[in-house]
Order: structure tokens, then sequence, then C-alpha cells
């Protein structure tokens, strides 16, 4: 029984919500589709409502006359119904469009006032709608637009505003994005667009509406003056042809874009969209009342600072921890100064940054100090200077902090010392360890014994290059000395020669040595020697070198070498040969051996050459 | 056939042993004046004239080339001085010529601590633990020796079949060092692109002008490495990974450039 109950409680309660979302209100809106058209093609004055009405609905009232634009009186009706069911509350809704067609006869923007219309017993009003008829291949007039948002007129030199690029574009247009917004002008930073950092939405301006994409920028000036910049976009768009389109005689403005383009391609375009000239004001900040302090923050900010501990001894260090909170331009923010005070030893902050949103505008700055106490006279920590300045208000904002008194006590007497090693009490206010502890600095070297290494790259330097040169010569010298063996070993006659040239060559040398000792006999023989090593050269294998005689060699020589001072010099050479050999009559060296040496060598040569 | 007498010989050979103990003695000079200047350094810095000893340090590396001894000296004198930059730049220029250099590591941990530096990373792969056993240079001049021996040892055999089996065996010992060679130059190569910040807060530029907005900073003594130079800008990428151009007179190369 109690089961029943409940069931009939659920069905009561389903047929209860059903009711209520029927109850949901009724939305009425009026556009024109296309909103921007040429004359003589068709644009449809739309009316739709949208809600809990009857299918059958009708609208009474009566459309504001537009001069130049005749609204047909009867509407081609269409509707469909939506029925959605979210955390158990269905909802339904009819969607009814009243297409009047339309014709104009000039060009020009027509609005249909706001109108009110009955519908069920209820009124409603329609809003304002605009047609804009426009000469033929101006349809995408305004249609896309690339701007920043806000309007941007003034800058002050370095101050960091968070803009938005925004691409807009007419609801009725196909389109593909080819590349995101690219920004150019020197005289601002520069920004990546991406997916990523975008976003998309739909926007309804003047009773049009547009799909919108988003990108945040923070937009900081670097120059002061005039400054421009230009934003571009590369779309993809799908024109529909002209001819058909005006061809169409439906009023169905989803029935004409089925026709003209029905797998949603048309005629494919790349189109480049700019933004044009953004003229940008950029001003100087102002030198009236500008702290010394000031080191580029503009924005607006807020300084707190933190000491580790109000009590230390000489030499233990204590950190100093400041926090610079706000909205500006935190990238261009130096570490804020703290004044000189020899009671102090004062070490490079570290900074960290933590932005809030995504382009680094808000956040949190920290700078971390270390701060070592020289002496007990150390009473007060030194005063952090820190100014900015306020773009609003056009001024400066000085956030000095005022001397915080702290108690140094005597220590022991460390001298080189690392202030990360001085005390491992050094603590970080969140009570870790400040550093890890390290010893102290060795001392200087007293020998040096590596002078004459460089530090320049083996590669830069020629000796590495002269280096790799030298076994490169000497292979390509092997490779060489290897091809002319085997080329010797192939053939022996080019070996015998090559070996004669050898020993021409060196009896030659012997000749030279035995004239300097003043051995007739030697240079004799020697010279004989490079005479017949040079003539065996024409002359059968079979003939050996020492069998030859002047006789043979003679009409060898005189064929080759016209000089008569050479020849007489060999026949000299064999005649004295021969009178020691065969007479035992010894020769005495020539009045000049160079001379002679000389004759012998040329008529050597001849004899090698030919 | 032409021939050199030999009286010429003889004078062409001595100019050469002359000109060859001319080399020497300037050598040996040099040297000795570098050791001089560099014993002079050494007592400047024992009474604490810092500016002296590192004039006089730089004189003995003007006098006797580089040398890591005195880069070690110079380092620690710059850090007595107060200039981290300097001090940082010569200790890596010390451990580039020698990195065995323990007390140049051990001072240069120092000082990054004592500065608040970031610490050098740790060489984690086995690739950067094999480049650090020598300086770029060493395995520039292993490579180029052991490709010379392999290329010898390959066509020797072809010369002489009598020591084919030795020279089997010294290749493939050859071959094995060229390969570490390879693999630790590919190691040490990184580092000729390493720099240091010498400013106090060396501002990393968007683009390389001197009038370009601040991207950020390198702290004095901050290590990064260069990708690309323009018109007396490097583009810098810090140790904290932060990247942009900084004018070449704000930072100092561990190697020459």
């Amino acid at each position: 029984m109690n089961l029943s109950i409940k069931k009939v409680y659920c069905i009561l309660a389903l047929l209860l919500t059903t009711t209520i979302g029927w109850a949901a209100e009724l939305k009425v809106t009026a556009q024109f589709s296309p909103p921007v058209t040429n004359l003589g093609q068709r644009s449809n004055y739309v009316v739709v409502l949208e809600g809990s009405v009857s299918g059958n609905v009708q609208i009474a009232g009566k459309i504001p006359a537009v001069e130049g634009l005749v609204i047909g009186s009867t509407p081609q009706r269409s509707q469909s119904s939506q029925m959605q069911i979210i955390n158990g509350r269905m909802t339904s809704s009819v969607t009814v469009s009243f297409n009047f067609s339309t014709q104009v006869t000039r060009e020009g923007t027509y609005t249909v006032p706001a109108w009110v219309v009955e519908v069920e017993g209820t009124k409603y009003t329609i809003p304002a709608a605009t047609l804009q008829v426009v000469p033929p291949g101006e349809t995408l007039r305004g249609a896309i637009v690339l701007e920043i948002v806000p309007k941007v007129e003034t800058l002050y030199v370095g101050q960091s505003l968070p803009v938005k690029v925004q691409l807009r574009i007419r609801d009725d247009i196909q389109y593909q994005l080819a590349t995101f917004p690219q920004m150019t002008g020197d005289a601002f930073t520069t920004a990546q667009f991406t997916q990523d950092n975008g976003e998309r939405n739909r926007q309804i301006i003047k009773g049009v509406a547009y799909d919108t994409f988003t990108w945040p920028l923070l937009l900081t000036p670097l120059k002061v003056g005039k400054e421009m910049l230009n934003l571009q976009e590369d779309l993809i768009l799908s024109l529909p042809d002209q001819q058909q389109r005006s061809g169409q005689m439906s009023n169905d403005p989803f029935f004409n874009r089925f026709f003209n383009d029905p797998m949603g391609f048309g005629r494919q375009e790349r189109r480049t969209i700019y933004s044009g000239d953004i003229n940008i004001e950029v001003k100087e900040l102002p030198t009236e009342g500008k702290p010394a302090s000031f080191s580029g923050a503009i924005g607006m900010f807020s300084l707190q600072s933190k000491l580790s501990g109000k009590e230390t001894t000489v030499g233990e260090p204590i950190i100093l921890t400041v926090t610079l909170t706000g909205e500006g331009n935190f990238e261009r923010i130096a570490a804020p100064i703290l004044s000189e005070d020899p009671n102090w030893r004062i070490y490079p902050p570290k900074s960290d940054f933590k932005p809030t949103d995504t382009l680094g505008f808000t956040g949190t700055k920290t700078f971390e100090y270390i701060l070592r106490p020289e002496s007990e006279a150390a009473k007060t920590i030194p005063t952090l200077a820190f100014s900015f300045f306020e773009p609003k208000d056009g001024t400066y904002v000085d956030l000095t902090t005022k001397p915080e008194a702290v108690v140094v006590k005597p220590g022991l007497n460390v001298p080189e010392i690392s202030p990360s090693m001085a005390s491992p009490s050094a603590k970080h206010p969140d009570g870790k360890p400040a550093l890890q502890q390290t010893p102290n600095l060795l001392n200087i070297s007293l020998l040096a014994d590596d002078f004459g290494t460089g530090l320049v790259p083996f590669y830069e330097q020629r000796v590495f290059w002269l280096a790799q040169g030298t076994p490169l010569l000497l292979l390509g010298g092997l490779i060489f000395w290897n091809i002319r063996r085997q080329r010797l070993l192939k053939d022996p006659n080019l070996m015998r020669f090559s070996q004669a040239r050898t020993r021409a060559e060196a009896a030659i040398g012997q000749a030279r040595r035995s004239a300097i000792a003043g051995d007739a006999e030697a240079f004799y023989t020697g010279c004989r020697q490079a005479l017949l090593s040079a003539a065996c050269k024409h002359f059968p294998k079979a003939m050996g070198e020492e069998t030859l005689t002047w006789s043979e060699i003679e009409p060898v020589l005189t064929k080759r070498c016209a000089d008569p001072e050479c020849l007489s010099t060999a026949q000299h050479v064999f005649n004295a040969y021969e009178a020691r050999q065969f007479a035992g009559r010894p020769s005495a060296l020539p009045s000049e051996p160079e001379t002679f040496l000389k004759s012998i060598t040329t008529a050597t040569k001849k004899l090698l050459e030919a | 056939m032409k021939t050199i007498p030999d009286k010429t010989r003889f004078h062409f050979r001595a100019l050469i042993v002359l000109l060859g103990l001319l080399f020497i003695a300037i050598t040996h000079l040099r040297a000795d004046v570098a050791q001089n200047l560099f014993q002079s350094a050494n007592e400047a810095y024992g009474k604490a004239d810092y500016e002296t000893a590192i004039k006089l340090y730089q004189d003995s590396i003007t006098q006797g080339g580089a040398s890591a001894t005195v880069y070690y000296n110079l380092a620690n004198a710059y850090y007595k001085q107060g200039n981290i930059g300097q001090s940082v730049l010569f200790y890596e220029r010390a451990l580039a010529l020698r990195p065995g250099l323990a007390e140049a590591r051990h001072n240069l941990q120092f000082v990054r601590h004592s500065s608040s530096l970031p610490p050098e990373s740790d060489l984690d792969s086995p690739i950067e633990r094999l480049a650090s056993r020598l300086t770029l240079n060493e395995w520039g001049w292993l490579l180029g020796t052991t490709f010379w021996l392999s290329v010898f040892l390959v066509v020797f055999p072809k010369f002489s079949q009598k020591w084919g089996g030795v020279c089997r065996i010294f290749l493939t010992l050859s071959l094995a060092v060229l390969i570490v060679s390879i693999i630790g130059l590919t190691g040490a190569y990184p580092m000729t692109k390493r720099l240091v910040a010498l400013s106090k807060e060396t501002p990393l530029r968007v683009s390389p002008l001197a009038d370009s907005t601040k991207a950020g900073y390198m702290a004095a003594g901050e290590m990064g490495s260069y990708s690309e130079m323009h018109m007396g800008y490097y583009l810098v990428t810090s140790q904290s990974g932060k990247q942009g151009w900084v004018a070449a007179n704000d930072i100092g190369m561990v190697w020459a450039k």
C-alpha cells in the first residue's frame, strides 16, 4: 500500500516538474538572415520564438514600416522542439521561426525598430534588427574584426596593461582559422597567441551574431612616443557563389545555404585579416616626485617584510624576506634596495615570483636577503627602499620601510666565512635551514707550474690542424710510394732505370766527397760510375753497366748532349780511369773539380732524361 | 740534378738550430717573467692588496700563457675584492684547464653558497661524468691521435704482412680509445658554450638591442650558455632556465671566443 502511494507521489512530482518546465519563459529574438547582403540578393527578416509555446502558435502585431524596406506580410513558418531532462527536471521548448521575405531598392542600412507582438495573449517586445545592403563584393566588410579590447589610447612606458585580442567573425560566414593572431610593433613586448590561451564564445552586437575568439595579452610599451602596433590573422573562408545564391527562390536561409554549399565547402579563399594601425600614445614617466628608490615598478603594490629572527650574534646571518603583492609589471621589478650599513654585510637576494593570473600581471614576488651582522653596533636592520608608479593617479608611491630593531650579541671570531656556515641556526622564516653548510675559502696556490696551456678550444688552434695535416701528408706519401713500388715491380725495365738513377745520384755524391777529400782515384771512379749508371738505360739489360766502354757511350752521349765541354769531360773521366786501371798511372784531380763535376752532372742528367 | 753546396747546407742547419735555441730561450724567459709576476702577485695577495694582485696575476698570464693555478689564485683575489662574477668565471676557467683541481672546485662551491647562487648541477649522465675526466682539448687531441693511429694501423698491414697480428691488437685498442674519446668530446663540447654573468644584475633582453625590454636578470656569477650571437649580443639561457639576449661585456666566456 505504502509503495503505491509513493508511486503516486512520484508521478505527481514528475507532472509538477514537467509543468514547471513548460512554464519556462518565452524568448523572442529577431534578425536578418543574412544580416549583410547585396542589392538583388535576398535576406529574410526572421522572428524566432523559443520556449513553452504550442506548436500552432501565431504572432499578432504590426511590423514597423522602414523606408526603402518592404517586408512581406505572410511569413513562412517553421518549428522544432526539444526536450531535456537535467537533474531529474524535464524541460521542453519549442522554437518557432517566422521568416518574412524582404525587398530593398537601394543600398544602405535598414533597421527594423523594436516592436510589440502578442503571443497567446501575452505581449512581448521583439528587439531591433539591422540589415545592411552593400555593393557586390563588400558583404564581408565589417563581418570580420580583429582588434584589441578595451581600446587603449595612452600608456606609460614600461607599464603593463592586461587587454584582450579579439577576433569577431559574423555568424553567417563559414571559416577556418589558418593561423593564430600575430602582433607586430617593435615598441611593445611581443606575445604568443595559441589555441591553449585562446577562448571561443558567441556574441550578439546590434542584433548581429558573431563567433568570437579572445586571447589575453599583457601590453607593455617599451618606447616613448606615438607608437603603433598591428595584428593580423589568416582565415580560410568558404565563399558562396554569388550567381547561385541570387538565383535561389526559397526564403529559407538554411535552404539557401544547403543548396549553395551542401557540404559546407563553398569556394575557399585564404584571406589575411588586419587590425589596422592601433595607435597608442606612450608617455614618459613623470620626473617630478620620482623617488630615488624607483626602479621601474609600475602598477599597484603592497610590501611586507619579515625577519627570520630579532636576535642574533656577530657573524650569524638572519634572513629578511620581502614580499611584494599586487598588480603591475612584475617582470621588470628589480630587488628593492637595502640601505648601506657598515655594520651589516648584505648578500644579493634571491627572488621568486608566483603569478595569480595567466599573464603574470597579478601575483606575489618574494625577495630573500641574507644579512650578516659585522659588529655588535648593528642595532637596526638596514632600511628597505622601494617605490612604484601608480598609473591611474600618475603619482609615485614610496614604500620605504622603517628601520627595524634587532639585538646583535658578541659572537665567535669567525674570519672569512660564508653566512651559510656561520651558524646552523640561520633559519628561514618557515623554520627550514637557510643554506647548506660549506667550509671556508681555501688559500691561494704558491706554485704555478703549468703556464702555457691555453683556453682556446683545440679546433680553433692552428697547431692542432697542422698536427692533423702531418699524418695526412705521411699517409699520402705512403700511398704514393706504394703505388710507385707496385708499378716498378710490374715493369722490370722501369725498376732498372729507377735503380740506375739512384746509383748515378749516389756516385755523383761519392765523387763530390772524394774531391773534398782530395782522392783523385775515387773521384774519377765516382764520375765514371755515374755516367755508366745513367747510360745503361740505353742498352739491353744483358749488357751490364760495368761492361760498357767509352766507345759505346760516346755516340749515345753525343746524340743527347750537344755541349762539347760535357763530352770532353766525360771522355777525360774514362781516360783517367783506364790510365789508372790498365797503365797504373795515377791521375791528378782536375784544377776546378766543382766545374768538372758540374759537367759530369749535366752529362748524367742528359743520359737519364733521354 | 741540382745540388746544394755543403757550405750553404751547413749555414742553413746552423740557422735552424739557432732559431730553435732562440725560441727555447724566449719561452724560458717569458716563463721566468711569468713566475716572478706570479710570486709578486701572491705577495700582494698576502698583504690584502687584491687590486695589485689581480693586475699581477693577469700580467703573468699575458707573459706565460694561461695557467689553471694562476686562474685559481686570480679567482680568489676577485672574491676577496667582492667581485663575484669574475671570481666564478676564473674558477670555471681553472677547472676548464684542469678539471681535477680540487681547490678550485671547492672554492667555487663556497663562493656559490656564500653568494646565494644556484649550485652547479650534478653530472647526472655517464657521458657527463666521462667528459669531466679530461679537458676539452685533451679529448680533442686524444681523438685526433687515436684516429690517425687507427688509420695507420689499418693501412700498415697492407705493406707488411709480418706485423699483421700485432697491428690487429693495437687497432682494436686504438678503436676502443677512439670511441671513448668521441663520447668524451660529445660530453665536453657544450662546455665551450658556458658563460658567467659578470654584472650584479645582468639584464636578459628580449631582443639584441640596448633599448630592448628586459625579460629578466642574471645574478653576478650565475652560469649560463649561449646558442647564438648577433651584433655584440649573445642569446643566453641562464642556469635558472631564463632566456634572453645579453651584451657581450656583461658576460665572460669560460672558453675563449
